[in-house]
């Protein structure tokens, strides 16, 4: 750098980060495209309208909080064009007859491998990216709740998670469109002498989208997830099986060359059959910087 | 006669190799411009969407493409794709960071 003796002008650089997209499933706050070697995300959520549906898919008032706020804080490190991993901490806040609560959530920690890269070269050809990922239960569970009136305090599931998936994503084109899934595997964990034994889940998402400029893209899409019934000490509760369809929009913008701001909609169980599941909608407002 | 005259066309425009893109540090590309005035470098890779735009644009003799932030695959695919008549390279990874690029596509204009 030494001989460098002048840089003379930058003649386009802007907006450059609008390149290649990828996270189809939206599930993973934080994606990195290869020339971001460190991000940091800040993201906050708030979810509320809670409607408990029943085993046949009829609603009814839900009893726990009226509203749960989660910030969301995460970073990624790039380790090669085609993989970054990530570190998630959510902060999370229950709020219910204007009394709260507020704990952390679960850790997590995760990673995605692009087994084919997008090309210019090959603009139909997708980007397929694996995911693999595993949350740590730290947090207190509807199991080890304390406040089963109000569930104030609950803000985990209680169990060790592993999740893996694979990402598939048209995004060379200014119409984007993408397929995620994944199937989560929960630990089996004891709570008052009795073994919990989740069955694993299955989450399917459809995105598409638009990238009106190099620096404004608009996602919308839909995601299907079914968990299969609970098992207490090996017996398997009958109807404990869970199913939920949920839509969702997102607008990226990217403020400069380094930072983007994201706001989500989404809706849980927003259409189709759902069961044991909770109607929910949901905003997300999230800031992401790259260095 | 026309017969031959296809033929050899056809056997010069095969023979045309394809662009390559070596691997070049920062370094080796000031060795390689030092002295020769201003340069204009065009930063790109082959899964940058928004770089097509400067891919096809004309540039003057001389320019230099480097991918960065890629794959030599790739990024020769693209300049096969794109035709580029220009010198074209792999950043190793110094050239993007000693230039200042963190983002694509990005065009520059250097003298060392």
């Amino acid at each position: 750098m030494k001989r460098l003796v002048l840089l003379v002008a930058v003649l386009a650089a802007p907006r450059a980060w609008a390149c290649a997209s990828c996270g189809s499933g939206g599930d993973d706050p934080l994606i990195l495209y290869p020339n971001e070697l460190t991000k940091a995300y800040l993201g906050f959520t708030r979810t509320s309208g809670f409607r408990n549906v029943d085993k046949d898919g009829e609603l009814s008032a839900a009893g726990g909080p009226e509203a749960k706020d989660a910030l969301v804080i995460a970073a990624g490190r790039t380790l090669t064009p085609r993989a970054f991993v990530t570190a998630t901490l959510p902060v999370l806040r229950n709020v219910k007859d204007g009394a709260s609560k507020s704990a952390a959530g679960d850790p997590s920690v995760g990673g995605r491998y692009a087994f084919v890269l997008q090309s210019l070269a090959q603009p139909w050809r997708p980007q397929v990216q694996g995911v693999l990922s595993y949350k740590h239960a730290q947090a207190r569970s509807l199991r080890e709740s304390e406040e089963m009136k109000t569930l104030l305090d609950v803000f985990g599931t209680g169990f060790h998670e592993i999740r893996t998936g694979i990402d598939v994503w048209y995004g060379m084109t200014a119409v984007k469109a993408g397929v995620a899934h994944g199937a989560t595997f929960y630990r089996a964990t004891d709570f008052e002498g009795l073994r919990y034994a989740p069955g694993p889940s299955q989450r399917t998402t459809l995105a598409t989208g638009y990238g009106w400029t190099s620096s404004a893209k608009t996602l919308i899409g839909a995601n299907r997830e079914r968990k299969d019934g609970l098992s207490v000490d090996g017996a398997r509760l009958p109807d404990s099986d869970q199913l939920s369809h949920g839509v969702f929009v997102t607008q990226d913008l990217m403020v400069d060359p380094s930072s983007s701001v994201r706001l989500t909609l989404s809706r849980a169980a927003a259409f189709g059959v759902n069961k044991n599941t909770a109607r929910s909608s949901g905003v997300t407002m999230a800031y992401a910087r790259a260095f | 006669m026309l017969a031959a005259l296809l033929l050899a066309t056809a056997t010069a425009t095969s023979a045309k190799p394809a662009p390559t893109c070596p691997p070049m540090s920062l370094a080796a590309l000031e060795g390689s411009l030092k002295g020769k005035g201003e340069t204009k470098v065009v930063f790109f890779a082959s899964w940058c969407a928004t770089c097509k735009d400067s891919l096809e644009k004309s540039y003057p003799d001389g320019t230099v493409f480097v991918a960065a932030f890629d794959e030599r695959d790739a990024a020769e695919a693209v300049a096969s794709r794109y035709k580029l008549a220009h010198v074209c390279y792999t950043d190793e990874g110094s050239i993007a960071k000693g230039l200042g690029v963190t983002g694509l596509p990005a065009v520059k204009d250097v003298r060392f």
